[in-house]
């Protein structure tokens, strides 16, 4: 197109809308799907309208929209703050300003709604992939800013582009060093953290009411071992131990894990002793990189029993209590540990009295009785009405095994029942009625019939399995891998732990896990086409995203206390950080006024220039006016010139004569005809002629002038009538 | 025009930069005389910022105290920039020409970016509304220009005239909010020239009055002074004299000799005069002062349109100060000249008392 037919206001317009659905792109899956329609087509209409320069529509249709989205964002959230409401509103409000934008006047308004986009989307990846795509996000922003300070013909959008990526290559040094050296604090104020229906590690387990589990693959944790690693159906990762069941919720009872979750009857604080553990098996060395889970519970490898922070870090504060591990706080940074395992560990109470034991029998009153029944029937089967503990587990799983039990990660809605009522007896649904779900819908029923067939049992939540990643070594866990088994109690053996699902869908378990998984979109194209590429890149890039986690993400405060203690700073705080914040900043901004002078225009100039620049001022000091139509310095000729009918010559002849003469003589050797040298006005300065020339008119300068200033005190009539130009 | 302490206020500390900028046609902008500070934009760009930060403190996200960092830093940067923008700008102010009073004045300004490198864009000079008399009226839009790397550019800034005379230029503002608009760089300039405003035209002037001869109070030759050896009828050719005067034959022979040409006087040695009388004219009496000044204004424009058509020759009477009969643009502007600085306090004894 060589005459573009769009007007310049047209293609800002239509420049702007394309970087805002660049900042939005990445958030249409998660958006409520009348925000992301809604999203789509205001953006796409006002692109039309700018395309065919029709006018907007009027005011109270945007008003009413506004209004519908905050209705609906109500709606949707329950509320219109909180992450998912806020960047459902963050986004319709945005693509509701493009229906009144004129891109020159608005480009401000835009743009700052774009940063807080770019801010949102961070909420959910912080990948470098995410980074890289929002800093190109952020250019545009940044051009369109631009674009708007320059209403004067047409600039192209490459300049206003160049002209933003220099402002954002400025602004990486301050970045850099706010980065580094900005103190970093916890959270100013709780944040109500959302829970979706996501795989991933939470402290309580509810049965019910998911119909499709959404497959979280972002990465929970990475494993280094350092030695052989465990094969895969001995990488359990052991979260929070849940032991509490009232028929919908499995909840823990260790009060640490309880505190902050207000909807929980108060549990008096446990006074119990850690329970014990018995050591066994071979010991496994490893570091593992703990994304944060917004948990206390740190999912180490089952059987840890010595863990600390990597050094140089000193957070998080870890303790141990049996095999579980909490730190002092939920973690809310990225958390480095090294840790050792023994893989046939296992926890076991130290009196274990009938007392004690019969917590974990517990079943909540009037709930699942066919399971119960069910239960109780297997418990009096000949061949069992004998067995301990490990025999009626064993009968379980083959029942779990034979009973035509299937593994879904879609076992489809069943909180209501046929008649639209809540279904009260959930296990009962799943163990004898629909026999699909997934983990917790097996941990979970065999958990109640172990206890009905009065066998101690829990749940134990957490993650299982991890994926080699060939680049780098690491083993990655993700958030899909989550899962839920169970924990029998044997006599003489303590918490033996056994996995429902595995009988069922062994591969779930016993698998090697395969690097390919639930690739949507354009990755499963590829990876139809060509599995081991897809693959390849696939470890390149985990690798790559865990350097970026550990360069960039997981920079905390601990890094930056590490820093200064290393370069000498004792008991280093955040006043250290501070001053060394403020420090660069004054550096950087002197930096920057440098970075002026430097940049500011400059014209050759002639050796001539200082000398008669000397000559100049020197004759202006003696009180002389400066030839009005020269620049400084004038030329000697103007000078001479401006001297000629001075009242100086009267006052002191002799002086004036003899400046006049230097003068022109200086001017006859400035403006001399070229010779083989080149042209005079560039030609070097002839040191002894010239310098002292110019020497000479100076003296004689300030003798002209101290003369005349000495008769116009005591003027003489010719003085005082003489003009002055 | 409500008279507030607050107008008087910044009335004062306008007058106080008034006074310590001094008067020049030319303008060189340097650390010296460049100012800065946020646009109310540049402010809330700011609060965006200290809200993204706030943000990801709270959520502990590393990537948005990047995004806040950077975006911090590009504000910085924009203060750097911005001053940069005008920084070694040179300013000079052309050539100005008279209106009449009502009409807008054009400074020709002429900007010079020397940096070889360097763009300037977004640069933004006008009339700085401050530094205008009370009741000037509205000052006109700031002129928009960019100046790419070492080119010169020109622009016209309009300002409004209200009252004929001397007009001392007011201050002009130079300034620019590129690249990010968040801060405005902006410099003063009160350049040294000085312009004469004419007296307003009369849109109701009624047509010239023919009455050439009223020339009874001043017995005044209209004849121009002529060369003696030039013979009747021919004088040397005037700026404003209609081309077909020009007696060829004759100029042919001038020209060799001292480089002019010879006009012919049209109606043979008494070209018809029109005297126009700041007392006696016709259609003056019972007008004030300005309103008649503003009517022989019109007049005279007039009168210089006739006579590139029909030759008459114009002259201007006014009390005190006596202008010649003549033609041509340059009578006409000393004409317009005289009576943009004519003052009543000139006139002669005689002539005072009267309307």
């Amino acid at each position: 197109m060589k005459a573009p037919p769009l007007s310049r206001d047209a293609r800002d317009t239509l420049w702007l809308l394309a970087v805002l659905a660049l900042c939005i792109a990445p958030h249409l899956e998660r958006l409520p799907l009348w925000c992301a329609l809604g999203t789509v087509a205001a953006m796409v209409w006002r692109g039309r309208q700018a395309w065919l320069e029709a006018p907007l529509p009027p005011r109270w249709v945007l008003m009413a929209s506004l209004i519908a989205a905050i209705g609906l964002t109500l709606m949707s959230h329950q509320s219109l703050f909180g992450r998912q409401a806020g960047v459902t509103l963050v986004t319709i409000l945005a693509a509701l300003k493009t229906l009144e934008l004129r891109a020159r006047r608005d480009a401000f308004v835009v743009t700052s709604l774009g940063f807080f986009l770019i801010l949102t989307q961070f909420l959910f990846s912080q990948a470098m992939g995410m980074a890289l795509l929002m800093l190109l996000a952020l250019l545009g922003l940044l051009s369109a800013l631009v674009l708007a300070q320059r209403p004067v013909g047409r600039p192209s959008i490459g300049s206003a582009l160049g002209a933003a990526a220099r402002s954002l290559v400025m602004g990486v040094p301050v970045m850099l060093a706010l980065y580094v050296f900005f103190p970093r604090f916890g959270p100013l104020w709780s944040v109500p953290a959302d829970s979706g229906a996501r795989t991933g590690l939470s402290d309580r387990m509810q049965l019910g009411g998911v119909a499709e589990l959404a497959q979280d693959d972002s990465v929970a944790l990475r494993v280094r071992f350092t030695q052989a690693p465990p094969s895969s159906d001995q990488l359990y990762f052991r979260g929070p131990v849940l032991d509490l069941f009232d028929g919908q919720h499995w909840t823990s009872s260790l009060p640490a894990l309880r505190r902050g979750n207000p909807h929980l009857p108060a549990v008096a604080s446990d006074t119990r002793p850690p329970p014990e553990v018995t050591l066994s098996g071979r010991t496994v060395r490893y570091q593992l990189t703990l994304e944060p889970n917004r948990l206390r519970v740190l999912p180490l490898l089952d059987g840890t029993l010595e863990a600390a922070p990597s050094p140089p870090l000193t957070e998080p504060t870890v303790q141990r209590l049996g095999l579980t591990w909490l730190a002092d706080r939920p973690l809310t940074e990225r958390a480095q540990i090294d840790a050792r395992a023994w893989l046939g560990a296992r926890e076991a109470p130290a009196e274990p009295d009938a007392l004690t034991l019969r917590r974990w029998l517990q079943l909540p009153a009037g709930y699942n009785p066919r399971t119960l029944a069910w239960a109780a029937a297997l418990r009096t089967r000949p061949d069992l009405a004998q067995a301990d503990a490990r025999t009626l587990a064993m009968a379980v799983m083959r029942h779990i095994r034979q009973g035509d039990f299937r593994y879904t990660l879609s076992p489809g809605d069943d909180a209501l029942d046929a008649q639209g009522r809540p279904v009260l007896h959930l296990v009962d649904q799943f163990w004898l009625d629909r026999r699909s779900g997934f983990c917790e819908h097996f941990a979970s029923a065999f958990v109640v019939v172990m206890r009905a067939m009065g066998v101690p049992a829990r749940v134990v939540t957490g993650f299982q399995g991890a994926e080699l990643n060939p680049v780098d070594g690491l083993h990655v866990v993700r958030n899909s891998d989550a899962h839920a088994w169970a924990e029998f109690w044997q006599q003489g053996l303590g918490w033996v732990r056994i996995d429902p699902t595995a009988a069922v869908a062994p591969e779930r378990v016993e698998r090697p896990r395969p690097l390919l998984r639930h690739p949507q979109g354009l990755p499963a194209t590829l990876s139809r086409l060509d599995p081991a590429l897809w693959s390849g890149l696939r470890a390149y890039t985990d690798a790559a995203n865990h350097r970026w986690n550990i360069w960039v993400l997981q920079y905390s405060r601990n890094q930056q206390m590490s820093m200064l203690s290393r370069w000498g700073v004792n008991s280093p705080d955040w006043t250290d950080l501070a001053r060394v914040c403020a420090g660069l900043l004054v550096l950087l901004s002197l930096g920057g006024l440098v970075w002026l002078w430097w940049r500011r225009p400059r014209t050759p100039r002639s050796a001539w220039h200082r000398p008669m620049m000397l000559l100049h001022q020197a004759l202006l000091e003696a009180g002389f006016e400066a030839p009005s139509v020269s620049p400084a310095p004038a030329a000697a000729l103007a000078w001479s010139r401006q001297l000629q009918a001075h009242p100086a010559a009267q006052a002191a002849p002799l002086a004036h004569a003899a400046l006049q003469q230097t003068l022109v003589e200086l001017d006859a050797l400035r403006y001399a005809p070229a010779t083989d040298a080149g042209p005079s006005a560039t030609r070097p300065l002839a040191p002894s002629l010239a310098t002292a020339l110019v020497q000479q008119a100076i003296r004689q300068a300030r003798e002209l002038g101290r003369v005349w200033a000495a008769s116009r005190a005591a003027p003489s009539p010719a003085a005082l009538r003489a003009p002055r130009p | 025009m409500k008279p507030r302490v607050p107008t008087t206020l910044r009335q004062r500390w306008s007058d106080w930069w008034e006074a310590r900028l001094p008067r020049q046609d030319q303008i060189r902008l340097t650390q010296r005389n460049l100012y800065i500070l946020p646009t109310r934009a540049g402010w809330s760009f700011a609060v965006v910022v200290a809200v993204l930060l706030l943000a990801s403190i709270n959520e502990q996200i590393n990537l948005g105290y990047a995004l806040a960092f950077l975006l911090g830093g590009c504000g910085m940067a924009a203060i750097y920039q911005t001053h940069g923008n005008l920084q070694g700008v040179s300013l000079r102010l052309l050539s100005l020409h008279s209106v009449h009073a009502g009409e807008v004045l054009r400074l020709p300004v002429a900007l010079n970016n020397q940096h070889r490198r360097l763009g300037r864009f977004g640069l933004q000079i006008g009339v700085d509304a401050r530094s205008l008399p009370r009741g000037a009226g509205a000052s006109s839009p700031p002129q928009h220009l960019d100046l790419p790397a070492g080119s010169e550019g020109s622009v016209d800034v309009d300002l409004p005239t209200t009252q004929r005379g001397w007009l001392t230029l007011p201050r002009l503002t130079i300034e620019t909010r590129y690249p990010l608009g968040l801060l405005r760089a902006w410099a003063f300039w009160r350049p040294h020239s000085r312009v004469l405003v004419w007296p307003a035209l009369d849109p109701h002037a009624p047509p010239l009055p023919e009455t050439p001869g009223t020339d009874t109070r001043t017995p005044h030759t209209a004849r121009l002074p002529r060369d003696a050896d030039m013979p009747e009828g021919l004088r040397d050719h005037r700026r404003g004299d209609p081309l077909r005067w020009v007696s060829w034959k004759k100029s042919s022979r001038t020209l060799a000799t001292s480089g002019t040409l010879v006009s012919r006087e049209p109606t043979g040695g008494s070209a018809p005069e029109r005297w126009l009388d700041y007392d006696l004219s016709p259609g003056l009496q019972g007008l004030p002062l300005e309103a008649r000044l503003s009517r022989l204004a019109s007049w005279l424009v007039q009168a210089e349109q006739d006579a590139t058509l029909s030759g008459t020759a114009y002259g201007l009477r006014l009390p005190g100060d006596t202008l010649g009969c003549g033609c041509g643009t340059h009578h006409l502007r000393r004409c317009l000249d005289t009576l943009a600085t004519w003052s009543p306090e000139h006139r002669p004894d005689t002539a005072r008392g009267q309307p």
